[in-house]
């Protein structure tokens, strides 16, 4: 029976590259698991010595410490200690360290010496360190902790293979520990002082706090007034930059949905499934997948901020606002990203350490107004203006919307923040600020094609079967009718929504929007194809075309007393119900996973909708008396 | 904890890291509060150089060359005297 | 009308309420134990 497989154990920080060494070496050949009982993700593969010999390479979670009480760091120190169950205990430990940072790294080499094991020590990311114009010296180092040390830059390859050397058997001596003698309380802080003994040696570093031109950059970037400024421009140019770039693919998208529709209807024979193919699911999904442009350009220029090390300055720049409404500078990227679309801004509150925070944030989210509001928006917002309406007064509409929902939020956030009390560990605002440097490509369209790839799962699944729930409901039960508009009165939504009208009418609408609104639960866009049903518009040869119509013919709708229906005050009732109104079952699919209990999706769902519903009333009542 | 006492000695010539001055240099004396291992993660730890950058509700400070941002709050644990 | 359609057009429906119906149960048996915040699957 062959021998079992060595076990190497990587350890190191979070960002000192460790996933890159693992990639590295181990290349295609590694398996992803799960930790028995935990959730964190548990990587090994196997690589060969330059020697031929064959090693299992098993990836701990990053830690900076051994000794806490985190899931990584007892996942890390349990293991190495061949104390998890489960595990076997490692033949030997690489740990990984960020050359740039030594003094705060080997704390965590000098607890790994601790135990017992063989140790080799991997200084990563030597390029940065020469840069910043660290003067280091392995060789020095090795002596110090007596254990083997290689310097390697594993982003390039450089060092893996000396470092694969320094695992040919036999094995590196286990190293001593000498400051491990002593009181047990002071350990730490013995620990501490060797590190900076070696340190001094090993590792000296020319005046550390010299002004680089990261520096010279952020005595702007983070000048409370022109740091601001600058903040507000390059968020404008982000958003201006989605808005514009993503028309043309939303476009084509369009485009091949409704060639597609197109076909299906002239191959297929007209009958149920035809309907649910092209009204339900090429329909459905195509005006949900419609935004993949914009989500992509989102992730795109997250990337770029986050890459470049410019969002760590913006989270600094909005921690003070974020702090009074009771969220910290993290809750800023989660939010702004949910003015394309709140699916992907909710899952960026995985950054967020604390937990009620972070419920907080993912609560709100759906307030900042998203792309799928706009054809709403646009179609609602003219009528607001009958007659000559500036592109000025048009904007200003639209940032009181925008302006709406944000201050909403923010202020429901605070209320909610409070309510919750505070974390048993208390969070305070912590934030390394990187140096700037150039945008690195390979990590960005990973991240983009990672998260894009991830939005087309859920629809081609998620979104799919919510589609096809709603299209039943549209169109069962059945009428003899061919009228479209007296079939979707006909079926459940159409049914349901003649009991809302009296829910409906308070807010000055009436059964035929009532059931338009309810079919934009689906898809908040299909509103407006709904009302052109609904009222029986004629499609124009574009959007534009059947948008004026339909404002046209609900300009001129009546109740049947005769007063007309769509006021001005009824017109403000259906946008401010938009801005408030959590219309998106996907999104409360994916609110129900972060959060970890469908009770918060359902919770935030009924809130919204009451909200929405309560100041629309207000809108309308308020509205009647003055306008 | 422990050190305290030994430290009280000393209390006058240390201040809190909320409390310096900017733009002068600091060694870091002891931490004192509640967030003592999230200070030393991030790496403000015992007997480090650290230069106060800017001021506010949130400080910027360099620590052995890396730019810390942290909040008053966590400031006013970190001790530190004139370097 | 194809009854062909009328058929596979219910069983669509069917099947997406399955769906649904089998994660909304697997997202009440998926807890991690320390909240949704730890950013792991």
């Amino acid at each position: 029976m062959p021998d079992p497989l060595e076990t190497i154990a990587l350890v190191g920080n979070p960002n000192a590259g460790k996933t890159t060494l693992f990639n590295a070496l181990t290349g295609a050949a590694q398996r992803t698991g799960n930790y028995a009982g935990v959730t964190v993700e548990r990587k090994s593969g196997e690589f060969f010595t330059p020697h031929g010999r064959k090693l299992q390479l098993v990836d701990l979670p990053g830690c900076y410490a051994l000794d806490g009480s985190s899931p990584d760091q007892e996942i890390t120190r349990k293991t190495l200690l061949g104390e998890f169950p489960g595990e076997a205990r490692p033949d030997l430990v690489v740990c990984v360290l960020d050359a740039s940072n030594l003094e705060r790294h080997l704390v965590l080499a000098l607890e790994v010496i601790e135990l017992g094991l063989p140790v080799v020590i991997a200084l990563n990311m030597i390029d940065f360190a020469e840069q910043v114009g660290l003067r280091l010296d392995p060789a020095k180092l090795a002596e110090e902790l007596g254990v083997p040390v290689v310097a390697l830059q594993a982003n390039v390859g450089k060092g893996v293979l000396e470092l694969k050397q320094a695992l040919r058997h036999p094995f590196p001596a286990r190293p001593e520990a000498p400051w491990k003698s002593g009181p047990e309380e002071e350990i730490a802080a013995r620990r501490r002082s060797r590190v900076f003994q070696i340190c001094e040696v090993a590792a000296r570093r020319p005046d550390h706090h010299s002004s680089t031109r990261s520096d010279k950059l952020d005595s702007w970037l983070l000048h409370p007034l022109w740091g601001a400024l600058a903040f507000i421009g390059l968020m404008l140019l982000v958003f201006w930059s989605i808005f514009s770039f993503a028309s043309v693919p939303m476009g084509w998208i369009e485009s091949l949905q409704s060639l597609l529709a197109e076909r299906v209807t002239t191959l297929m024979p007209d009958g149920d499934l035809r309907g649910l193919i092209v009204d339900g699911i090429i329909g459905g999904v195509g005006s949900v997948v419609v935004f993949l442009p914009q989500i992509l350009l989102l992730f795109f220029f997250i990337g770029l901020l986050e890459s470049s090390g410019y969002m760590a300055r913006a989270a600094f720049l909005m921690d003070g606002l974020m702090g009074r409404a009771g969220l910290s500078g993290k809750a800023f990227l989660p939010l702004f990203s949910s003015y394309a679309c709140a699916i992907p801004g909710i899952m960026a509150t995985r950054t967020i350490d604390s937990a009620k925070e972070r419920l907080v944030t993912i609560f709100v989210a759906p307030w900042m107004s998203c792309s799928a509001r706009l054809p709403v928006y646009l179609v609602l917002v003219p009528m607001l203006l009958s007659g000559k309406a500036s592109t000025f007064e048009q904007a200003a509409i639209f940032l009181a919307i925008y302006a709406l929902g944000t201050l909403a939020a923010l202020g429901v956030a605070r209320l909610l923040r409070g309510k919750l009390g505070p974390d048993e560990v208390k969070h305070h605002f912590m934030l390394e600020l990187p140096p700037y440097r150039a945008p690195q490509w390979s990590y960005i369209f990973r991240h983009v094609g990672g998260r894009g790839w991830s939005f087309l799962q859920k629809a081609g699944t998620l979104i799919l079967a919510i589609n096809i729930l709603l299209w039943a409901a549209q169109t069962y039960p059945k009428s003899s009718s061919d009228d479209p508009a007296e079939q979707l009165a006909h079926s459940t939504m159409g049914r349901v929504g003649k009991i809302v009208e009296p829910i409906a009418a308070p807010l000055g609408l009436d059964a035929r929007t009532g059931t338009a609104i309810l079919t934009s639960f689906a898809a908040r866009e299909v509103f407006v194809s709904s009302m052109t049903q609904l009222f029986r518009v004629e499609q124009g040869e574009n959007d534009e075309e059947t948008w004026t119509a339909l404002r046209k013919k609900l300009a001129t709708e009546t109740w049947p007393d005769g007063r007309p229906m769509f006021t001005l005050p009824a017109i403000l009732a259906l946008l401010v119900f938009f801005i408030y109104a959590l219309q998106c079952l996907p999104t409360s699919a994916v609110v129900a996973r972060e959060a970890g209990s469908w009770r918060w999706a359902a919770a935030q769902f009924v809130f919204m909708s009451a909200f929405a519903w309560l100041a629309a009333f207000a809108v309308f009542q308020i509205g009647s008396i003055f306008l | 904890m422990g050190l305290a006492t030994a430290n009280d000695l000393q209390a006058d010539s240390l201040l809190s890291l909320s409390q310096a001055k900017v733009g002068c240099d600091f060694r870091i004396r002891f931490l004192n509060g509640p967030a003592c291992e999230q200070l030393r993660q991030l790496g403000f730890c015992e007997s480090l150089q650290v230069r106060k950058l800017a001021d506010g509700r949130n400080l910027i400070c360099s620590v052995c060359g890396t730019r810390l941002a942290l909040s008053r709050e966590l400031a006013n644990q970190v001790m530190v005297a004139v370097a | 009308m194809n009854d062909w359609q009328s058929w596979a057009a219910l069983a669509a429906v069917i099947l997406a309420l399955l769906f649904l119906a089998s994660k909304a149960g697997r997202k009440k048996n998926k807890n991690c134990g320390h909240g949704c915040g730890c950013g792991k699957k």
